[in-house]
């Protein structure tokens, strides 16, 4: 049944992707990640157990309630309330969230900038509901 | 059950004109107007087995739909791995609920409908033997259900699993009322089972048409005698049970406590001593009624009756010696195992040889594919799978991998969708036309059968599959990617068409009842009484009871169907007292042998039952005055039924055989009364054994602690034993006196030496008792629990004989009139009895301190 | 400190392998039995079931009445022929695949809500676990099963039947592991609310590389060698986790919960429900309480940012 999964969310994507007039849209423009795959991005996030702490809509199991929800994580403004919600922030704040938060809960997990990408590629599937 | 072969023309009694005075029935009525069923708010005081059948079938199939709407959400939760649908609370509540309801509000009532409903009309009976307790079976089961249904309102549903092992449901790992609300809310519902028990088994048993021997009965007659006998010995052992673990929740008594010398292990062979037979108590109505309908539509009798009689019985005896297959991975000794995984398989053999019957019926005409034969076949396809998965799992080493795994699921499923669901609905179309005297569709039933088993079979095969890959039973949540997500998918979807089916077919249901065609007379040319009539079959059954010759009477008595059917020669056409009446037969011959005077609508059974709901409902509240005064609302109610004066000792003439004149309710071993309370004992008896049970299953596992129990008082022990001695013997006199028609003063001497001994045997008991400490060990609690039930049945017949006194003082219960007393004598027999054993038991166990 | 060399290849934790619970194995001595069992009782009751069901389609074309002898064949002989084989084989697999070896490996497993106690060897070494069962290839072992409160159901698919935990009772199981790699173990009695979050990684291996890892688990727990780290033991022993809590040569006594000495090395966490990282160890301990509801574990929500990845980092260096 993953295959009837994956043509739903890509109707879905296909949907969001805005007006049909061929206008491209900045906005999902700006959050592109060249070369990363999302979905190794979120078998990642099994591995590194961000869902122990976050509900990541699509990681299974991720509904912990101890970090934010990451739904519809494409539409912040700020990653953490600290970086600007831009692929290099958030790449930057997977990789060593506390460089730039030194009080915060979510522990540096040793992930490298490759994995970070496809991670933060996942999370701007996101899109608010 | 008889002492001898009855004399059906007995010589009348003496003194027979003194009871002919007054007629006690509504002379201002005539026979239609006796039977009719009252109307408007009074017909909840109906007792007419078709209108109770009816509202047990009502009431089972909305359980039914009930218990599906969980198994649909159990299902949707299971759709994906780590799906957050429901949380484990909620999940644990469904599944549990999900169990319980299917087998004990659904199953059970539902088949105790189908018997109620139509073994009076197979037998040529105008009614049950023992309607009020029809009617007060089918109010407990009501009451019992919306206690159980209504822990969901008080956020307390049950989650311990339909089979509430210990100690996960003991108070320490389950506070609240959730446990409470399942054992005292099941316990009220199975009042209704063990009531339809003795209510089959007296009235297929006594109250045939005249010339029904046993082996003229309908088929369906044999299977839901031997499904009664099951019931009341299987039932006891859950109720006893129930009580004991309800008692060490409320009152704290160690029964299943290790550190007290309890056995959790206890609790298991006391649920499955009762659990395994259910599900043959579930699965043989429904082969019974696959037995009737499949003749019908091959449109020759069943092949191998006799075969088929043997295979049931034979599975009655075999059900109970194979519980502990459900507990191949508890540790037992390698011999029981293989004992038990033996007999188990042995099951095989009768169950081969119904489903060889069945078949070989196929070879005997052209079969007709009509929508009961498709569930026929369709029951075919799914018992066999699910039997020949039943004998794997008989298998210990396979049993050890797929125990409680979704391979038993499967195989369950099989088994009882396949083994009764689908008969069921086979039967409902079958006999909707009784019901409402339209036929349902055709087309629509292709419908409903063919999304139900392609349902079923996607749901339920896969299910083989994901136990085989490890997948336990009873688990909210899965991980990705082990290997089930695909196949827990498949099965979500087979249960939403299996749904599907359902509802089609309660679409046509109501559909019918407004544009289905009317039924004509007898409108699947079938061979049994019930399709004497055109439906719908007028209250009162048959106007005349006629004799019956051949196993099809339908086929083989033209006599039966060429006239119409009011008119059919036969018993009791006259109705002189104004009295409901059919005719009693001797159990094995089926020659009549009395007229059977049947009760009018009646409150009575609502207020009993009510005055037990209350009672229990304030028990599970611990509000306990409350529970006083339900158990006083019961108490009189049950007072208030069994008051009505004495009908026994009038003479009337039946209208067959050139004017055979009968006794009413006569004072015999074979009437249906004594047949009844002999049913009742049974019970009893079963109820006691299962506490002889737990006392020496808990000898033999935990000597030391039984050995550190400190023993009954001997002196008082042993007076007991002397005054249960003494009790047997007077009540073997009252029952003597009784048959022999002994004068009024000395059974009302007896009546007083009986209620003085019975005070005395309590007595010596409470004092035998008094130095045992119930907290101290659980051989010492089970002790009590002994006494306590010895001590009720000595309640029980202490009020009977003050009664039965004070109905002679009154008036009620004239000189001959002995029927009471001699049932009363019956019931001391048996409670002397096992007061008896207790004082032996007393005698020998624990060890002087 | 468990080394390098004892960590097997492949997946670190049996939940990234598929079917890695399934009867359908060979990797322990039951299994592979009973595997065989299920394939001939599968055909040949599969060929009875068709029979059967051919028998029917016979049987609805038929013109000719059928015999008694169709009840006496069908009903009584084909199913008593098939007890008796089946009763033989699957004897003969019983009393084979239970039979107990005199110097067996023992292992005592506790089960509890919802967890599991493992202690190697109990009368020699008595070396404690938790959550893992590490196992000899090709060696007997025999296991004693107990249950600290509700009954379990101890049962590792892949290797040997299920035999149930219960209350005032001890359980034996002797099985044998025939294939080294990775598998998961669930309970498999209902148990209460977290029943589908009770299970626990397998790991077998060699039979000298399981002595070595024996031999090298033994000891006191790795030190802290950073000062998260330390910093880390500190938060750990500070807010109270010895009261339940064991980890060897930090602290002792804790017999509550899982011993802690090696939990990073085991492949997973939560008793084989999650993947074993610092991550999900810094979820688990801020808020146990979501992850496996009714566990005895309070939520540790009020340690700062910096404590929670302090402690987490240190747990997971456990190896």
């Amino acid at each position: 049944m993953v295959w009837a999964e994956d043509a739903l969310s890509d109707t879905a994507h296909w949907f969001r992707r805005g007006p049909a007039d061929g206008h491209p849209d900045w906005e999902a423009a700006a959050l592109e990640i060249h070369d990363a795959n999302p979905d190794r991005g979120a078998a990642l996030m099994i591995d590194y157990g961000c869902g122990a702490c976050h509900v990541i809509p699509g990681v299974a199991g991720a509904r912990g309630t101890v970090g934010p929800q990451l739904d519809g994580f494409a539409s912040r403004a700020y990653v953490a309330g600290i970086l600007p919600n831009t692929p290099g922030g958030l790449v930057r704040w997977l990789m060593n969230p506390t460089t730039h938060a030194p009080e915060t809960a979510m522990p540096d997990l040793g992930v490298t900038e490759p994995q970070a990408r496809d991670m933060a590629a996942y999370l701007y599937t996101l899109r608010g509901g | 059950m008889t002492d001898a072969p009855f004399d059906p023309t007995p010589a009348p009694p003496p003194r027979r004109d003194a009871y002919d005075v007054a007629p006690k029935g509504e002379p201002e009525k005539d026979f239609e107007e006796v039977w009719a069923t009252p109307q408007g708010a009074r017909v909840l005081s109906s007792v007419s087995h078709r209108v109770v059948g009816k509202r047990f079938l009502i009431t089972g199939f909305i359980f039914f739909l009930i218990a599906g709407v969980l198994a649909l959400l159990v299902r949707l939760q299971l759709i994906v791995p780590e799906n957050t649908f429901l949380d484990s609370e909620t999940y644990n509540q469904f599944f549990t609920m999900h169990g319980t309801i299917m087998m004990f509000l659904f199953a059970i009532p539902m088949l105790e409908g189908f018997a109620v409903y139509l073994i009076p009309l197979m037998i040529g009976a105008r009614d049950l033997v023992f309607p009020r307790l029809g009617a007060f079976g089918y109010y407990c089961y009501l009451f019992g259900g919306i206690i159980v249904l209504s822990s969901f309102i008080f956020d307390a549903a049950p989650a311990g699993g339909w089979f509430m092992y210990v100690p996960l449901s003991t108070s320490q790992y389950t506070e609240g009322l959730s446990a409470d609300f399942w054992l005292i809310g099941i316990t009220l519902a199975e009042i209704a089972s063990v009531t339809a028990a003795v209510e089959i088994i007296a009235a297929i048993l006594c109250s045939r048409a005249p010339g029904m021997s046993l082996t003229k009965m309908p088929i369906l007659m044999w299977y839901l005698l031997v499904t009664a006998f099951m019931i009341a010995i299987g039932f006891p052992p859950l109720i006893i049970g129930s009580i004991l673990l309800e008692a060490e929740r409320l009152l704290g008594l160690p029964f299943f406590d290790p550190t007290l010398g309890g056995d959790p292990l206890l609790w298991q062979h006391l649920f499955w001593l009762f659990g395994h037979p259910e599900v043959y108590i579930i699965f043989l109505p429904a082969a019974g009624m696959v037995a009737t309908m499949l003749p019908v539509f091959v449109g020759k009798p069943l092949f191998g009756y006799g075969f088929a009689v043997a295979a049931v019985v034979t599975m009655g005896f075999l059900s109970f010696g194979l519980w502990a297959h459900h507990m191949f991975a508890t540790g037992l000794p390698i011999m029981s195992l293989s004992l038990f995984s033996a007999a188990s398989t042995m099951v095989a053999i009768p169950t081969g040889v119904q489903i060889f019957c069945f078949i070989a019926t196929l070879t005997l005409g052209r079969p007709r594919l009509t929508i009961p034969m498709y569930f026929i076949l369709g029951f075919l396809f799914i018992f066999v799978l699910g039997g020949l998965t039943g004998v794997m799992l008989a298998a210990v080493p396979f049993n050890l991998q797929a125990h409680d795994s979704y391979f038993v699921v499967a195989h369950l499923h099989y088994v009882l969708i396949g083994g009764f669901v689908f008969p069921m609905f086979g039967a409902l179309y079958y006999w909707v036309p009784h019901f409402t005297g339209r036929m349902m569709s055709e087309r629509l039933g292709k419908w409903a059968f063919w999304l139900m088993f392609s349902g079923f079979n996607l749901a339920f095969f896969m299910m083989h599959l994901t136990g085989l890959r490890g997948m336990p039973r009873r688990i909210a949540t899965y991980p990705e990617g082990i290997g089930w997500d695909r196949l827990n998918m498949l099965s979500t979807v087979g249960a939403f068409i299996l749904a599907a089916g359902i509802a089609v077919f309660i679409w046509d249901f109501f559909r019918h009842q407004r544009a289905g065609p009317k039924a004509g007379r007898d409108p699947w040319g079938a061979a049994t009484l019930e399709w004497l009539y055109r439906p719908v079959t007028p209250g009162y059954n048959f106007r005349a009871i006629p004799e019956i010759r051949s196993r099809e009477p339908l086929w083989d008595q033209p006599e039966l169907t060429e006239g119409p059917a009011a008119e059919i020669e036969g018993a009791l056409r006259e109705c002189p007292d104004h009295r409901r009446e059919t005719l009693g037969c001797d159990p094995v011959s089926g020659a009549p042998l009395q007229i059977l005077r049947l009760p009018h609508p009646t409150w009575t059974p609502l207020i009993s039952a009510f005055g037990l709901a209350v009672l229990f409902a304030a028990t599970l509240a611990s509000v306990y005055w409350l529970s006083a005064v339900g158990g006083l609302i019961a108490l009189a109610g049950l007072t208030g039924w069994v008051w009505e004066p004495s009908d026994s000792g009038v003479v009337r003439n039946t209208g067959i055989r050139d004017g055979l004149e009968l006794p009413v309710n006569v004072v015999a071993r074979g009437g249906h009364l004594h047949v009844g309370t002999v049913g009742t004992l049974l019970i009893l008896y079963a109820l006691f054994a299962s506490l002889l049970f737990a006392g020496l299953y808990l000898w033999n596992t935990q000597p030391v602690f039984a050995q550190a129990t400190e023993r009954p008082a001997r002196m008082f022990a042993l007076l007991a034993f002397g005054l249960s001695v003494a009790m047997f013997a007077l009540s073997w006199m009252t029952g003597r006196a009784a048959i022999l028609g002994s004068g009024q003063g000395l059974i009302l001497i007896l009546n007083g030496l009986l209620a003085l001994v019975v005070g005395a045997v309590a007595a010596t008991f409470a004092l035998a008792l008094l130095p045992v400490d119930p907290w101290s060990t659980a051989f010492a609690a089970v002790g009590w629990a002994m006494g306590a039930f010895v001590a009720a049945l000595l309640a029980v017949t202490f009020y009977w004989a003050v009664f039965n006194a004070l109905r002679k003082l009154v008036g009620a219960q004239l000189e001959g009139q002995g029927l009471p007393d001699l049932l009363l004598g019956s019931f001391g027999k048996a409670t002397a009895a096992m007061g008896v054993v207790t004082a032996l038991a007393f005698l020998f166990a624990g060890t002087p301190q | 400190m468990m080394e390098g060399d004892t960590q097997l290849p492949g997946p670190d934790s049996a939940l990234d392998i598929y079917n890695a619970q399934t009867t359908l194995a060979r990797a322990g001595l039951g299994a592979d039995m009973v595997f065989d069992l299920t394939v001939a009782m599968t055909l040949a009751f599969g060929v009875v079931f068709l029979g059967v069901m051919a028998v029917v389609c016979l049987a609805w074309r038929r013109n000719r009445p059928a015999g008694a002898w169709w009840v006496w064949s069908g009903g009584i002989v084909l199913p008593l022929v098939a007890i008796i084989v089946l009763m033989a084989g699957s004897t003969a697999v019983l009393v084979a695949s239970t039979r107990s070896a005199p110097n067996a490996l023992e292992i005592d497993i506790t089960g509890y809500q919802f967890w599991w106690d493992v202690v190697y060897d109990p009368e020699g070494i008595a070396l404690r676990d938790a959550n893992e069962l590490v196992l000899p290839a090709g060696r007997p072992v025999t296991l004693r099963l107990r249950s600290a409160d509700v009954i379990h159901s101890f049962w590792i698919p892949s290797i040997s039947g299920k035999m149930d935990m219960i209350p005032g009772r001890t359980n034996t199981l002797t099985i044998t592991p025939l294939e080294t790699g990775r598998f998961r173990g669930q309970c498999a009695e209902f148990c209460g609310l977290s029943h589908p979050r009770m299970a626990f990684e397998v790991v077998v291996m060699a039979p000298d590389a399981f002595d070595q890892w024996l031999a090298a688990t033994q000891g006191e727990a790795r030190d802290a060698a950073r000062p998260e780290l330390l910093a880390g033991r500190q938060v750990f022993v500070d807010y109270g986790c010895p009261a339940c809590h064991e980890i060897r040569g930090v602290a002792t006594g804790g017999r509550l919960g899982p011993d802690l000495t090696r939990v990073g090395a085991r492949g997973s966490l939560g008793a084989g429900m999650w993947r074993m990282n610092q991550g999900n160890l810094a979820g688990w301990i801020a808020d146990v309480g979501d992850m496996k509801p009714g566990a005895k574990m309070p939520s540790y929500n009020h340690l700062t940012g910096p404590e929670l990845r302090a402690v987490s980092a240190y747990l997971a260096s456990l190896k």
